[in-house]
């Protein structure tokens, strides 16, 4: 008779490892909305993000036998989506574009460092339709890794060390990404216009 | 001397943390009297603030969700 497995059991790993029924419907329940989530933040549309959803927990469960628990079940998830995410989304090359985000924060500050095109005021109500579509837009055309350590950071609020896992990243390269997206989605909703 | 660049720099790449106290109360300094890079800090904090909601409110339609799921633990077998 299997026991009940929680995600915080510490065994949880061994039960997943083993093939223990109960332990996967258990990852499978606990994390599905997150990584579907993920998927959508990615940018991806609806029918393929709940496509590779699907892929993400059908490889979890086929490589469950060789999870060996070093990392949290959550985080392994999210690696496995990543590679999914970037196979569904490898014709969008989007790399080029880093060059330009840096510029844009360059050019706000003369020599001295002070700024030279300060931040204008935006409505901080963001909840309005035409900022929702642009924040979405805009994290769909940067790069996938900007994004989902934008989205892994900001809505799923993994810690550094587990976004730097998942992403394969330094801390050093998280705090740049997470610096150029912001500014990236920042100066977006300030050239539509979203005004106080 | 903290610029506002370097302010900027290190609001956007979440780094508060990382300073040694003196920076840290230099940072915080910095912001009380300068309102551009004020500006800047509240937009970066909205943005998060947001973006989480808007991504959790969306929330996955549970119809979506279950027939995933079904999806998932059926093929296992």
């Amino acid at each position: 008779m299997a026991e009940i497995v929680t995600p915080e059991d510490p065994g949880l790993a061994a039960e997943v490892r083993a093939g223990n029924r109960t332990a996967i419907q258990t990852v499978v329940e606990t994390y599905l909305a997150q990584i579907l989530r993920a998927a959508r933040g990615a940018g991806l549309d609806p029918q393929r993000a709940e496509d590779v959803t699907q892929a993400t927990f059908m490889t979890f469960i086929e490589s469950a036998p060789r999870f060996e628990g070093r990392s949290s079940v959550r985080t392994w998830l999210f690696g496995i989506l990543y590679k999914k995410i970037a196979e569904a989304r490898r014709a969008r090359q989007r790399d080029r574009q880093m060059d330009e985000i840096d510029e844009a924060f360059e050019g706000r500050f003369d020599a001295s460092g002070s700024w030279s095109k300060p931040p204008q005021p935006v409505d901080t109500v963001l909840h309005h339709k035409e900022v929702e579509t642009e924040i979405f837009a805009c994290l769909d055309a940067a790069p996938l890794r900007l994004t989902l350590a934008f989205v892994l950071r900001e809505v799923e609020e993994l810690s550094t060390e587990d976004i730097c896992d998942v992403l394969g990243i330094t801390r050093t390269n998280l705090g740049v990404m997470l610096h150029r997206i912001r500014n990236r989605v920042r100066d977006c909703l300030e050239s539509k216009g979203v005004r106080r | 001397m903290l610029t506002c660049k370097d302010v900027a720099t290190v609001i956007g790449q979440d780094d508060v943390r990382n300073l040694g106290w003196w920076r840290r109360l230099g940072l915080q300094f910095h912001l009380l009297m300068c309102p551009d890079c004020r500006r800047y800090a509240a937009q970066i904090r909205a943005i998060g603030v947001s973006a989480r909601r808007l991504f959790r409110e969306h929330g996955e339609d549970p119809q979506t969700l279950e027939r995933l799921r079904e999806t998932i633990l059926r093929r296992r077998g």
